[in-house]
């Protein structure tokens, strides 16, 4: 699992009453709905999701969204680096740049 | 020698895209020195240069014979470099840390090293065509087209879905539809033009044509979206962003 993952599950995990299974299954839903997996999302991708979908999920888990709680979330991505991985959406991405 | 218009026509457009392709993504891949252009530009040139292009060429054109018979070795040498580069391509871009991809990649290696053995022992690229071998050649050829396509357009469902969310762009999105259609056609292709060729007369001459037609027509279907892949126009890629623009917003 990737290190943002990592954080932000046991975020959730002390800012919610989630326990780490639960917390890590939120998470884990979430990021199924964004099109990304644990292994290689990035901090990045994460506070969008942070903002746009857990929100929902959450609120779907008897869990209130506040700001205080969307702080606390993305603050746990502070000093995460974004990993430089080969992925396949930068391959294709260098793949086409030869584009007109 | 028998020459149809329409296959020639196709093949000629099927060569000049691959190789001005390979060309153009051999240069990407000088400056970037990445394994993943190489492996494309390989895929391209001994696919679609050799496998295709010059078999046709050599079926078409030169007169059944020994010369023939030896020059029949440089497509097949081409299409089975161009799959193992397939193969891996597939293996390091989507799952590089997959033990189960690994072996399988590897499996389709030694196959594909196995058949090109197989046939220069016996002096003739269509000892490959007979019985049991054929088959397993085409599946090779075909299985490893097709896992291309499954893993592309796995990718570009979540691509989707990133892009709905302004975590992906548009363009790239549809490279990921645009190469799965490109080797899901390439493996269509492949199966029906491989099961025909092993159940139709090879005397009698339409069929023939007909396979040579079947090949010709999703090689050419292949190569156009593998352009539009990796050679966007400017016009594409502006069409493609606005369409995106307007799904999100909906």
């Amino acid at each position: 699992m990737s290190d943002a993952f990592e954080r932000l599950c046991e975020s959730l995990e002390r800012a919610t009453p989630l326990d780490r299974l639960a917390a890590r299954g939120t998470v884990r839903i979430g990021l199924r709905h964004a099109g990304l997996d644990a292994q290689s999302v990035t901090p990045s991708q994460l506070r969008v999701v942070i903002d746009k979908v857990l929100p929902t999920e959450l609120a779907s888990r008897g869990v209130e969204w506040n700001d205080d709680l969307a702080d606390r979330l993305a603050t746990s991505q502070d000093g995460v680096e974004e990993r430089d991985v080969d992925s396949p959406e930068a391959v294709f991405e260098r793949l086409g740049s030869l584009g007109a | 020698m028998c020459v149809s218009i329409p296959t020639f026509l196709f093949v000629s457009v099927f060569m000049l895209v691959t190789t001005l392709g390979a060309r153009r993504i051999l240069g990407l891949w000088r400056r970037t020195r990445q394994l993943p252009e190489l492996l494309i530009a390989i895929v391209m040139l001994g696919i679609g240069v050799f496998g295709v292009g010059v078999s046709y060429l050599v079926s078409a054109l030169v007169p059944a014979g020994p010369v023939q018979s030896a020059l029949g070795f440089l497509p097949i040498a081409g299409v089975h470099v161009g799959m193992a580069a397939l193969w891996a391509f597939t293996w390091k871009v989507y799952r590089p840390d997959s033990p189960a991809a690994r072996g399988t990649a590897f499996g389709a290696w030694a196959v594909l090293a196995g058949l090109l053995l197989y046939a220069l022992s016996t002096g003739s690229a269509r000892a490959l065509h007979d019985s049991s071998i054929h088959w397993l050649s085409t599946g090779v050829y075909a299985g490893g087209m097709a896992w291309s396509a499954i893993e592309a357009f796995r990718y570009w469902g979540a691509m989707r879905k990133r892009m709905r969310l302004g975590l992906a762009d548009a363009v790239t999105t549809n490279r990921f539809l645009l190469w799965g259609t490109a080797t899901g056609c390439a493996a269509l292709g492949t199966s029906i033009g491989g099961v025909a060729q092993r159940l139709l007369p090879a005397s009698d001459g339409a069929p023939q044509a007909a396979i040579m037609l079947c090949y010709a027509g999703f090689g050419l279907f292949s190569a156009v979206t593998f352009w539009l892949a990796f050679l966007p126009p400017r016009a594409y890629q502006e069409w493609i962003r606005s369409r995106a623009g307007l799904e999100v917003s909906a």
